[in-house]
Parts: structure tokens; sequence; C-alpha cells
């Protein structure tokens, strides 16, 4: 899916799709004046179904902050250790 | 009983996955904020609403929502949950029950400009017009005699200070 279908104006979208499977995934639309950087190696969806999308947003010159969005799915997998 | 156990498998990745994330992003120095729905209802007595709050109480985060924010016929849970590191950064936070989902929306309003610290007032010298000669000229006229006069005891808790 292409950020066309899912764009608000004056916003930008940073997207975690589940690949592989349709209307999974999470999002974050962040005001087009902040400052975003993704923080690929935190963001992750594991086996177990849980989403995190990690990103570090900064308003002009002030202290930036890490923001987390979360999603898992209701149903009971377990979360194996990854080898 | 079985029910039980099964929950707690499902939650368990808050603590295999998410837990060493968190962990990871603690150790940036900045402040963090995590939202999303992770099925685990924190207004009732149940196995993932503790899973989700014992998560809270091992990294020191606040949990800001406390109205149900998926409300059925039968069924007013919390599920849309906001983690903050810092609370003090925090300005106003609620559910907004609007019906564009059967969720409603959380919202968090923060405050990153650090508070404005109160005026401190500082008693100084300004040696700005000094003149070394007047001020020599001024201590020799000081009357040092008249020193005498104070009391010993006086001069005791001044060495005390």
């Amino acid at each position: 899916m292409s950020n066309s279908i899912v764009e608000i104006p004056g916003y930008n979208v940073y997207r975690l799709d589940r690949l592989g499977k349709a209307g999974a995934g999470v999002c974050a639309y962040v005001k087009s004046t902040l400052k975003v950087k993704v923080l690929k190696d935190l963001t992750e969806i594991c086996e177990s179904g849980l989403h995190q999308l990690w990103i570090q947003v900064q308003n002009k010159k002030l202290r930036s902050l890490l923001v987390c969005v979360v999603y898992r799915p209701p149903g009971n997998w377990n979360c194996m250790p990854r080898e | 009983m079985l029910f039980t156990d099964l929950q707690e498998i499902g939650t368990a990745c808050l603590e295999n996955e998410l837990l060493p994330k968190y962990i990871e992003a603690l150790s940036r120095n900045k402040d963090i904020l995590l939202t999303g729905d992770l099925h685990c209802d924190v207004l009732s007595n149940n196995p993932r609403g503790e899973t989700l709050l014992s998560f809270c109480t091992t990294v020191n985060a606040t949990q800001l929502i406390g109205k149900p924010t998926r409300v059925t016929e039968n069924s007013r849970s919390l599920l849309d949950v906001i983690l903050v590191s810092n609370p003090v950064l925090v300005k106003s936070s609620g559910v907004l029950e609007i019906a564009t989902s059967d969720h409603f929306l959380v919202h968090v309003v923060i405050n990153l400009r650090s508070p404005k610290q109160a005026p401190t007032y500082i008693v100084t010298r300004s040696f700005r017009n000094y003149k070394a000669d007047q001020f020599a000229n001024d201590i020799a006229h000081i009357p040092w005699e008249t020193m005498n006069l104070i009391d010993e005891s006086v001069d005791n808790s001044i060495h005390n200070i």
C-alpha cells in the first residue's frame, strides 16, 4: 500500500507494516514541522506479533523525545526467544 | 486454570520482546512515550492487565489513561494506554470518545520546555569604579581603636561562624 492512500496533509507518516499480511501494522503521523528519526535497531515486529515502532521526535531545538507505537494482537501466541 | 496460563503466555512478549527494547531506549537518556493497544485491560483485575502494570513498575513508567477506551454493550475495557518515563512533562491527557473506530482516541499533551527557574538575587560589590588609592585612604581613616569596644563574646561568636 502506498503512502498516498494514508496521507494526511501537514503530517508525515511513518509505517511499520506487517509483511505478507493485509490489515496489520502500526504507523505514526507526525506534524511535518517536527524532526523525526526512525530508530531502526529498536523497531520490529516480533514472532509473537508484537509491533514496536520507535521514533525520535524533536521540535526545533527542544530536547528530543523517544516515541514508541506498540500493538499486540489479541491472540495467545507465545514469544519464543529468537536464535 | 489453563485459560490463565494461556493469557500469561500471550503477554510474555511484554517481558521478552518489549522490555529489552525499552531498556535499550532508556539507555539513550531521552524521555520515552509509549502508546498503543497491547490488549491488556488495565481497568479490571486480570492477568494481562497485571502484566502490563508490572511492566510499568519494572521500567518506572507512568500509565496516564484512566478511562475505558473500548466500550461495547457488555464490556468496558481500557486497552489503549500511554506510558511515559517522565510524568513531569505531561500537561494533560485523556480519552476522546469519538466513534471513528471501535476504540476511542487517547491523547497526551507534553511540555518539553524546561520550566523557567525563579530569579535569585545576589548582593555583590561592583568594582567598575574602584579606585585603589581612594579605598586605601578610606581604610586608613577608619577608627580601628573602636574595635576594642566590641564585646569579647561577640568576637568569639564571629570566629565560630
